[in-house]
């Protein structure tokens, strides 16, 4: 059975993925981060098709998206998740290195809940990915149908 | 006024005015013909006249012949009876020719009745006798008859002059006047004798119940006396009908007092006069109607249409259908000419257009070329900014990432070499993230779009040195800045100029204390004001002057004077985006000055400023 993660994070970035893993360790939140490659995978797990057809029940509490990325791209995810009414509520923060306008606007537009710009110093960034992730996983109550804390495998 | 409308009217005067010439001259020649007729009435009265004067005159050669016959110097009577009657044979005109001897007994009679008659009474015999002259003459009624006769007696005389008798001949005066209106000039004339007491003698045609009648008291018997000159007298009524008269007497014979009288029905005579008027008015009517015919059609078939294919086509024409023509320029003349002309003008227009519109068609396609080319360079543009934003960036920050990573982790193991290495590749890693940032910040600027409105640059200064003032703590500035004028131009573009300008100033004025930096006005240049930001910072060589606002040029070392060399990038493309030019003057240790020039806003714009500023006041 594939387990259940609070964190669903899209990057295609492996260096990017690790240093955003390392930032989220500082909460004990790693083990609730399932990491995805690319906007076809985030796709698959949500609707639970392909390989994640047998997934249990319950969406993320939140979802770090990248926007530029290989297949399918970070707007078309949220797009896609916005627009789909059992997904619609899932909390969507755009993680991107560069304030681009025309992406902002783009995903203000298509429903994002959060738009947060990579900073250049590591420190900065890994402040950023903290915050983000203590808001959304922990803070912040997450809508009905969210996997819960209590649900998380080890406990 | 349409041409048509002018056409027809000229077209009715040119008939209407001879039409009517015309139709007065027939009036004209209706009056005439009617005082012809009038004259020739005159004319037939004093002509009947005249010829009973010349038959009483024949009479009397008669007389005179007679007198001297043989056959009548007898005392037989049966003879010269029988004689006159051979006479009278020959001149039927008379009913009787006798002879009266001087004492007044019938002598001798054509009529061979053998009655005896004393005629002593008669006054044409008294008169005959008396008077010098031997001819006497007396209308009178035929006593059995009832005819009118006129009397014409002679006397014969000897050769001493005694009177041997009297010779008499009675001119049948009802078939003498017959004969007579048989030549009358109209079917309703009438013609009558009547002497000098007002008796009707005869009255032709059907005058029975007329004859011997008296028109003593009537105006036609007073007109015939005293004609007081005129020739004929209208409207004068007899027998229950009114007449034009005309009257002649025989002024040779006053003691008859014969008049002639020739009348005609007033309304037979307009009637004729009216009827030639009539007929002559509608061969008027008829021509005018056929001129003024003819006349429209060539009018129209010559002209109007002509016009009206003329207008059509340069309507076409200007409508848009460049292909319109008159064609076949009728008629020939000016107004041919005319169509010949527009024709060729038209194709001149045509095949001007034509070379316009390649002309055009070319330039469209040329320039959509270049805007092609110029979107797909904005596009790859745009898009390598993209990619460098999000590709250039992300290494950096795993440099950055990883070095301080590894300086966490093995902290403890490396010596101070290696940390100083490390700080020099997550320093080295920051400055390129700077560049970038600032590259990216150039490109974005180049790309916005522009929102020109109206700029007060003394409220822009004032701003732009608020936001600096952190930077200023602590330093000993000495601002002096003039009083600026509105400009157009972008609000955001426009504080990024000044921003760069005046943290450029304070920049470079750092060693100095204290600094001085000045904002002004330097008058204009072609028209737009010329602006400046002068200090008495570290100044530059003139002889690199031309490398200052290039992308990432520098004058001054890193470790002097930090930045990336790309805010008098930045000045000069905004600048240049507005329409002005910047340019720089230093002096080493001295102090740098830049120059920029803006627009002007309007006076007019000016003006409804102040207008309403000084409402809001």
């Amino acid at each position: 059975m594939l387990s259940l993660k609070r964190i669903l994070l899209v990057e295609d970035n492996p260096r990017d993925a690790e240093l955003a893993l390392h930032a989220l360790a500082a909460h004990n939140l790693a083990n609730e981060v399932l990491h995805l490659h690319d906007g076809a995978e985030a796709l698959d797990y949500l609707y639970r098709r392909g390989e994640f057809s047998g997934r249990v029940n319950g969406n993320p509490a939140v979802v770090l998206l990248d926007l530029k990325m290989p297949k399918v791209d970070g707007l078309e995810v949220l797009r896609q998740i916005k627009s789909e009414p059992t997904l619609s509520t899932i909390p969507v923060v755009v993680m991107t290195s560069s304030r681009e306008d025309r992406d902002l606007q783009a995903a203000y537009r298509l429903g994002v809940n959060a738009y947060v710009v990579k900073p250049m110093k590591f420190k900065d960034f890994i402040d950023a990915v903290k915050q983000v992730g203590a808001f959304w996983a922990i803070l912040n109550e997450a809508p009905p149908g969210t996997v819960s804390r209590d649900d998380r495998p080890g406990t | 006024m349409s041409i048509r409308a002018r056409l027809l009217l000229l077209i009715l005067f040119a008939t209407l005015i001879p039409a009517l010439v015309g139709g007065m001259q027939f009036l004209e020649r209706r009056d005439a013909e009617i005082a012809a007729a009038q004259r020739d009435l005159a004319a037939t009265a004093q002509r009947v006249a005249r010829v009973l004067r010349d038959t009483v005159r024949a009479t009397a050669q008669l007389h005179y012949g007679l007198s001297r016959a043989r056959d009548l110097d007898t005392q037989d009577k049966a003879a010269c009876s029988a004689f006159l009657a051979d006479v009278l044979k020959e001149h039927p005109q008379y009913t009787g020719i006798l002879t009266i001897t001087p004492k007044g007994d019938l002598f001798c009679d054509s009529l061979r009745t053998g009655r005896a008659l004393h005629l002593t009474d008669r006054r044409y015999f008294q008169q005959a006798l008396t008077s010098e002259n031997p001819l006497a003459i007396e209308p009178a009624f035929g006593r059995l008859t009832g005819i009118a006769v006129l009397q014409i007696a002679y006397a014969a005389r000897g050769e001493t002059g005694e009177p041997r008798f009297v010779l008499l001949a009675s001119l049948n005066l009802e078939k003498y006047m017959q004969l007579r209106a048989t030549s009358l000039p109209r079917k309703t004339a009438v013609i009558a004798l009547m002497d000098g007491k007002g008796t009707l003698l005869t009255w032709h045609p059907d005058g029975e119940k007329l004859r011997g009648t008296s028109i003593a008291d009537s105006p036609l018997f007073r007109f015939a006396r005293e004609p007081h000159g005129e020739e004929v007298r209208e409207d004068i009524e007899l027998g229950g009908q009114f007449r034009i008269w005309a009257a002649s007497a025989l002024p040779e014979f006053p003691e008859a007092g014969l008049h002639v009288l020739v009348g005609v029905s007033k309304k037979d005579l307009l009637a004729a006069a009216n009827r030639n008027l009539g007929q002559a008015l509608s061969i008027l009517a008829i021509v005018s109607l056929l001129v003024f015919a003819g006349a429209w059609a060539l009018v129209e078939l010559g002209i109007r249409r002509q016009a009206a294919r003329i207008i059509a086509a340069v309507a076409r024409f200007s409508g848009g259908d460049f292909g319109a023509r008159i064609g076949n320029p009728y008629p020939r003349g000016e107004i041919g000419d005319l169509m010949a002309a527009l024709d060729h003008a038209f194709e001149l227009m045509q095949a001007q257009r034509d070379v316009i519109q390649g002309l055009n068609a070319d330039l469209e396609r040329r320039v959509a070329e270049r805007t092609a080319q110029l979107e797909a360079a904005n596009e790859e543009l745009e898009s390598l900014s993209y990619s460098v934003s999000h590709d250039l960036r992300a290494p950096l920050r795993h440099v950055q990432g990883y070095a301080e990573m590894l300086g966490e982790d093995a902290e403890s193991t490396l010596s101070p070499e290696s940390r100083r290495y490390l700080e020099v590749i997550a320093g080295a890693g920051r400055e390129m993230g700077e560049l970038i940032d600032d590259l990216l910040s150039f490109l974005r600027m180049s790309r916005a779009e522009m929102h020109e409105t109206q700029v007060d640059l003394g409220a822009l200064v004032q701003n732009s040195i608020r936001d600096l003032e952190t930077s200023t703590r602590g330093r000993n500035i000495g601002w002096t800045i003039a009083p600026l004028p509105s400009v157009t131009g972008d609000r955001a573009m426009l504080k990024q100029v000044f921003a760069n300008l005046l943290g450029n100033a304070m920049k470079y004025t750092r060693p100095k204390d204290p600094a001085a930096i000045e904002i002004g006005c330097a008058g204009e240049e072609d028209g737009r004001l010329v602006l400046f930001v002068r200090d008495n910072g570290v100044g530059f060589d003139m002889k690199y002057a031309d490398k200052l606002f290039g992308v990432f040029q520098r004058l001054h070392r890193a470790d002097q004077f930090e930045g990336t060399g790309i805010g008098l990038a930045n000045v000069r493309r905004i600048i240049a985006r507005h329409g002005g030019r910047v340019w720089a003057k230093a002096v080493p240790d001295q102090g740098a000055a830049f120059y920029f020039t803006l627009k002007r806003v309007k006076s007019e714009e000016l003006r409804v400023k102040s207008e309403k500023h000084e409402q809001a006041v």
